[in-house]
């Protein structure tokens, strides 16, 4: 008998295992009661509460037994082991994110929206989220994390083009009590934390407050980069170039780095709910080092593993949210809200060239950014039957934004600035925004979904953002989607007002578009459930850096414009690229054994190609063309651990290079794989002590970004050397809860 | 004598500063006092419909209801969120052809006290009592009332379980999670059978 192959043995593993559920016999229970207390309600797609089959878009919710269970640290793990569609690459400094085969090298996260309990935390600067320790969100607090792929600027406005990340904190039934926490990774990293939950009668019974205050501090490892030795001279000195600050003149970057890779994240995020009022405070700063800086002239980086190389960010907000029920059918909520960011990025350089030409003294680059926002929202909701089934939602938002910035150049022994300031911003500006989203029900069997934003702002002109989804069940447990979804990012400050010798300010620059359709067909068993969907975006008016060609220069130099001399390599922001993206993605998970036993699987197969200057389709550099994740856990229950295994899987990537296009060709790094294992539970000696173990396998070294002094591949001429990825990685972490009681029940 | 200046300019910063304080605390509690209701329910009520309907299959006394099964929706007269909630569950509870395999009725009622609520619970042989939101404060007296009674009551929020109700919907992690009352559901004649109770939430 031949052996059952590939999609067959997969169809019929499905069907065998949905039939050991198909009836409810003694001592178990129903599937189909089984399959309700597995569906998922989700909040972020629509703004409101809804069970997946009439969810307008393709969502992974990560629960609060998934981070824990599988040991997630940050919220990038979480993507990478837990979410569909998502991916992200550590730059070591920041985490980057893609989505269905498209990443952005160097955008700081500004492609995707990040909420954190409705709050929006990209700034309006740089439009930059975290999505490592550099949230500041503890994942001990989150009750869930809501993925929503593709565009979501039609609630959401600007940065939601690759999607909306939204993280959900628990309610003090869930985080109850007082905890203290530490983990650390030996040699690596350490973290201590307190928190507490609690009711407060005193404002009623539905008042209560959560609160975590974390600290992170992260000291290693250490990384052996290149070394390589640089023989072309300084132009300024013309001696051998110097990459360490009153190093010798050796022409040598790279080495053992040791005072340079290091971390440090306090935080804290309050919620206190009094019925129908919610309010958060959040605050984070995360500051930060890698062995290698740009110098902000990428042909000298910065000094080689100086410990006064570093970046920080700072980050807090206030938002208050009250929710009124107006009559039987319609309800409203206020939002107000206000935002403190500030950036920071410092690194020393020591190649004189990098510095003033003529200067043969080290120097400081510094660049300094602030932004300071409040606003308003107001939406309402009209549920005109009273069943869910015809829902429309109008809403306002309305937020005063002030940016500050400037970029330095010092001397780095006197302190005094070398030039006047560049790129220097001082900026008031405001944002305008309303919406409107309609759902219509008119049966179990087709759903209907149709919505648009409009956006106002001083620096670009109105943008309307449409979706419209509609779902149609097929059969029992099957339901068929398709999604149309415009999305935009506005230019960031940088992009729209930055001025220096290097950089012509930007004229009539537009947001970036992009424009998705999707269609997936899903399926649910009981506890399983199965998606495969297929999706196309187009990308337009992308914004990129563009240097000026000759022909080009000499035109605004003819015209008094540039400097003719110092100014080689002017370049200007401007809406210069497209992209095109398709590909298929697909889901499997589910249960067994009362879910003690619980698996997923998630895979994303994409094209993602820029648009060259030959008319020819470039791969993007970082981004996989497939990826994927695998995961399975049981849970022995009682005192005994839960072990979970997962794993991270993404394909050969193009590497990231300053200068492709001096490039023989642009190289890539194999595929790589990243394998967890972690084992969490109650410490059976103690009531309320818990713990977790996990360790970490990279079957790869190196990460897909050129680093240091050479940024094209010339071989036999300029050796790269690229980004070190830490292969192997142990934490143990502890946690106590005061006053916690043995568990009755699960 | 009229005080010096200064305390004179203290005492109105005093007093602005009382005002404010007023003003700020007024704001509080009368955001409270409104907020006392939540404007949703965490489940969603069409979803509570679908779990209720399972669930009661797993109560051994279920079937001994008299038929049909009436369902008594208890609202709070004038309190949107309340009727909100209510008219929404009784809409999908209406939709169902059957409640647990079984012919039922949807009644809802405006709360009137709890011995008008048991009086009617006994008067019509009211099998499930559906108790809607802005109600907390009449939990334990509602419990208190029913028991002796064969009457499965479900509440709108969690936090009714630990006070009275015998069965509740909470939701963690976006799941729904099923919350029950041992204690209760013993003094109302409700008895679920172990493999459910393995998946609850547990009171006692």
């Amino acid at each position: 008998m031949r052996p059952l192959r590939g999609w067959r043995l997969l169809a019929l593993s499905f069907v065998l295992a949905s039939a050991e559920v198909a009836t409810a016999q003694d001592g178990e229970i129903d599937s189909d009661l089984a399959g309700l207390l597995e569906e998922q309600v989700v909040t972020t797609a629509s703004k409101s509460a809804e069970t997946t089959d009439t969810v307008p878009a393709t969502v992974t919710s990560i629960t609060a037994e998934q981070l824990r269970a599988y040991g997630i640290r940050t919220l990038a793990e979480a993507i990478d082991f837990l979410s569909l569609g998502l991916m992200t690459s550590d730059r070591l400094r920041d985490v980057e994110v893609g989505a269905r085969g498209v990443l952005f090298t160097g955008d700081r996260g500004a492609h995707v929206l990040v909420l954190v309990n409705g709050h929006t935390v990209n700034d309006p600067f740089y439009g930059s989220a975290q999505f490592g320790r550099g949230l500041g969100v503890p994942l001990e607090l989150v009750d869930r994390i809501e993925v929503v792929i593709g565009p979501g600027s039609v609630l959401y406005g600007s940065n939601a083009m690759l999607g909306v990340i939204h993280v959900i904190t628990k309610r003090a039934r869930e985080y109850s009590g007082t905890m203290v926490l530490t983990e650390f990774e030996p040699g690596k990293s350490v973290r201590a934390g307190a928190g507490v939950g609690y009711g407060i009668p005193a404002l009623g019974r539905d008042a209560e407050l959560t609160l975590q205050l974390d600290y992170y501090r992260q000291f290693g490892p250490e990384f052996l980069l290149g070394p390589v030795t640089v023989t072309q001279p300084d132009p300024a000195t013309g001696r051998p170039l110097r990459f360490r600050t009153n190093g010798p003149e050796d022409g040598v970057w790279g080495g053992r780095a040791r005072n340079s890779h290091w971390g440090e994240v306090p935080s804290g995020l309050l919620r206190l709910t009094v019925g129908d009022l919610d309010i958060n405070f959040h605050a984070a700063a995360y500051r930060r080092a890698a062995p290698y800086a740009t110098a902000g002239v990428p042909t000298y980086p910065g000094d080689f593993d100086s410990p006064e190389n570093y970046e920080f960010d700072r980050r807090v907000f206030v938002d208050a949210r009250y929710a009124l029920q107006v009559s039987t059918i319609s309800r409203v909520t206020f939002r107000l809200y206000g935002d403190h960011f500030d950036y920071g990025h410092q690194s020393v350089t020591s190649a004189a060239a990098a510095c003033l030409y003529g200067d043969t003294s080290p120097c400081y680059r510094r660049n300094r950014a602030l932004a300071r926002w409040a606003g308003g929202e107001v939406q309402s909701t009209f549920n005109w039957f009273r069943d869910s089934r015809f829902v429309t939602l109008v809403g306002l938002d309305a937020r005063g934004i002030y940016v500050k910035g400037q970029d330095d150049i010092r001397n780095y022994d006197t302190g005094d600035p070398r030039e006047s300031s560049s790129n220097v911003i001082d900026a008031g500006d405001r944002m305008l925004a309303a919406y409107l989203q309609q759902t219509w029900t008119p049966s179990d069997r087709f759903s209907l979904n149709a919505g648009a934003r409009i956006d106002e702002g001083r620096r670009f002109d109105p943008v309307v953002s449409p979706r419209i989804a509609a779902g149609v069940g097929l059969w029992r447990g099957g339901r068929l989607k398709g999604v149309y979804s415009e999305a935009f990012r506005a230019p960031t400050w940088t992009e729209f007002a930055s001025s220096s010798r290097t950089i012509l300010r930007s004229e009539a620059l537009r947001p970036e578009r992009v424009r998705s359709t999707e269609v997936s067909l899903e399926q649910a068993v009981g506890t399983h459930r199965a998606s495969i969907g297929a999706f196309r975006t187009w990308w337009h008016d992308m914004i990129a850096f563009h240097v000026l060609s000759l022909e080009e220069f000499e035109d605004l130099a003819s015209r008094g414009l540039v400097d003719g001399f110092r100014n080689l390599g002017i370049g200007q922001y401007r809406n210069i690229q497209s992209i095109e993206n398709y590909g298929m993605n697909g889901r499997l998970e589910g249960s067994f054994l009362s879910s003690k036993l619980r698996y997923g699987l998630n895979a994303t197969a994409a094209i993602a190609e820029r648009d060259g200057s030959d008319g020819r389709g470039t791969r993007l550099p970082v981004s996989p063309r497939f990826f994927g994740n695998a995961r399975i856990l049981y849970a022995f229950g009682a005192s005994w651990p839960t072990v979970a295994l997962a794993a991270q899987h993404v394909s050969r990537r193009r590497v990231h290079l300053l200068y492709p296009e001096l490039s023989e060709f642009v190289p890539s790094i194999p595929a790589q794989t990243v394998l967890r294992a972690a084992v969490t539970g109650d410490l059976p000696v103690l009531v309320g002590l818990s713990y977790r173990a996990t360790a970490d396998f990279a079957v790869r070294d190196v990460a897909p970004y050129a680093v240091g002094v050479y940024q094209a591949n010339i071989p036999g001429v300029a050796e790269l050397t690229y980004q070190p990825v830490e292969r192997y990685r142990v934490l143990l972490g502890l946690a106590y809860t005061f006053g916690a009681e043995r568990v009755a029940s699960p | 004598m009229a005080p010096p200046a200064s305390i004179q300019g203290a005492r109105r910063k005093s007093t602005r500063g009382c005002s404010r304080r007023a003003f700020v605390l007024a704001v509080l509690t009368t955001l409270v006092g409104r907020s006392s209701a939540r404007a949703t329910a965490l489940v969603p009520p069409k979803l509570q419909a679908q779990l209720l309907d399972k669930v009661v299959l797993y109560d051994k006394n279920y079937p001994a209801l008299p038929p049909p099964v009436r369902v008594l929706l208890v609202m709070k007269q004038g309190q949107a969120a309340s009727m909100a909630v209510v008219r929404e569950m009784e809409l999908a509870l209406a939709a169902m052809p059957e409640l647990g395999k079984r012919r039922h009725e949807v009644q809802v009622v405006g709360f009137a006290g709890v011995d008008a609520l048991a009086a009617l619970c006994r008067a019509r042989s009211i099998g499930v009592v559906y108790v809607g939101p802005s109600l907390d404060e009449h939990i334990r007296a509602i419990g208190h009332a029913l028991t002796g009674s064969h009457v499965l009551t479900v509440g709108a929020e969690p936090s009714y379980v630990p006070e009275g109700v015998v069965l509740g919907f909470d939701l963690v992690s976006g799941r729904p999670k099923l919350v029950v009352n041992l204690e209760q559901a013993k003094a109302q004649s409700v008895e679920f059978r172990a493999e459910i109770l393995k998946l609850m939430r547990v009171y006692r």
